[in-house]
């Protein structure tokens, strides 16, 4: 039988070039200043569930349920045409119906959307979490998308008052593409507008390492990355 | 035509997100009738691409065949 997988290949553009299925090589000493900023733009949709027990990346029960149950429950919103849709690919269907669990984190979200189940009702996750852990639902369709990268650009800014960045590297989901549409094209301007490198280098990518001013770097998806690299 | 063969020809144009998508809707027919050769889900498969914004018509016209009456 065959499978799908989640995304295509990583694509990059730089300059007017566009590579697929290129490797970035970065080389940079320690007179460079890196700083970081991270961003979904997702917004809070409304409910939300604690995790009971866990093992490594598979939820095994929320709320005292079994957590298959739990999730299903919270993304569909009772909407029996969701509910089969997150059961037969819960990626995917986060994507379709611009909705999925994540993590807060102040005034932001981390996405953790459920990447299948186990057959005795746990949910298989992206990455490990505890006990605990609160998930929310949350909204995340392409008004979200684009104030991501205002979002991210903030960040950015907090961290400098310099309006002139010697090089600017975006990581950008392969699932923003889909939910952002047409609007895709908004991306780049949107963060031109705000920031002047010399050097922009946009990777769209299967899965990004989220840093979020000066927090230690995760595993995140669905999301829009900055790393600014600056002589020091 | 089998079900198993549209789905490649549509995996190979449009990707395996696509797919993916088609799957949500399709996921019983494309899973447990993968082999099938029958009209009525051939062309159920077509009008679900046609909703996601794809004319699957002509990769189903490819391989044309009077017998099948498509």
């Amino acid at each position: 039988m065959w499978r799908a997988p989640l995304a295509e290949p990583s694509l990059a553009f730089a300059d007017g070039r566009f590579e697929e299925h290129g490797v970035l090589l970065l080389a940079f000493d320690e007179r460079v200043r890196g700083r970081y900023a991270f961003a979904t733009g997702a917004q809070s949709g409304g409910a939300s569930f604690r995790l009971t027990e866990t093992g490594g990346s598979v939820w095994k029960s929320a709320e005292g349920r079994r957590a298959r149950d739990v999730a299903l429950d919270t993304l569909s919103q009772n909407d029996p045409v969701k509910r089969a849709h997150f059961a037969a690919n819960p990626a995917i269907a986060a994507a379709e119906h611009s909705v999925c669990l994540a993590t807060r984190d102040g005034e932001d979200y981390w996405c953790a959307p459920p990447i299948g189940f186990t057959p005795d009702g746990g949910v298989v996750a992206f990455y490990p979490m505890k006990p605990g852990t609160e998930l929310h639902r949350v909204r995340l369709d392409s008004d979200c998308a684009i104030e991501a990268v205002k979002a991210a650009v903030a960040q950015l800014r907090r961290q400098t008052d310099q309006q002139s960045h010697e090089l600017v590297i975006s990581f950008t989901c392969t699932m923003r593409g889909f939910t952002l549409g047409d609007r895709a094209m908004e991306e780049t301007p949107t963060l031109l507008r705000e920031l002047s490198p010399r050097v922009h280098l946009t990777v769209i990518a299967n899965g990004e390492i989220g840093c979020k001013e000066g927090a230690v770097p995760r595993a995140t998806l669905w999301a829009y990355s900055l790393c600014s690299l600056n002589s020091a | 035509m089998t079900v198993q063969t549209l789905v490649d020809k549509i995996a190979a144009a449009r990707g395996p997100f696509f797919v993916a998508r088609l799957g949500l809707r399709l996921q019983f027919l494309i899973e447990r009738e993968a082999n099938s050769q029958r009209e009525e889900h051939l062309q159920a498969i077509v009008e679900v691409c046609s909703e996601l914004g794809f004319d699957a018509a002509p990769l189903l016209r490819e391989t044309f065949r009077p017998s099948q009456g498509f």
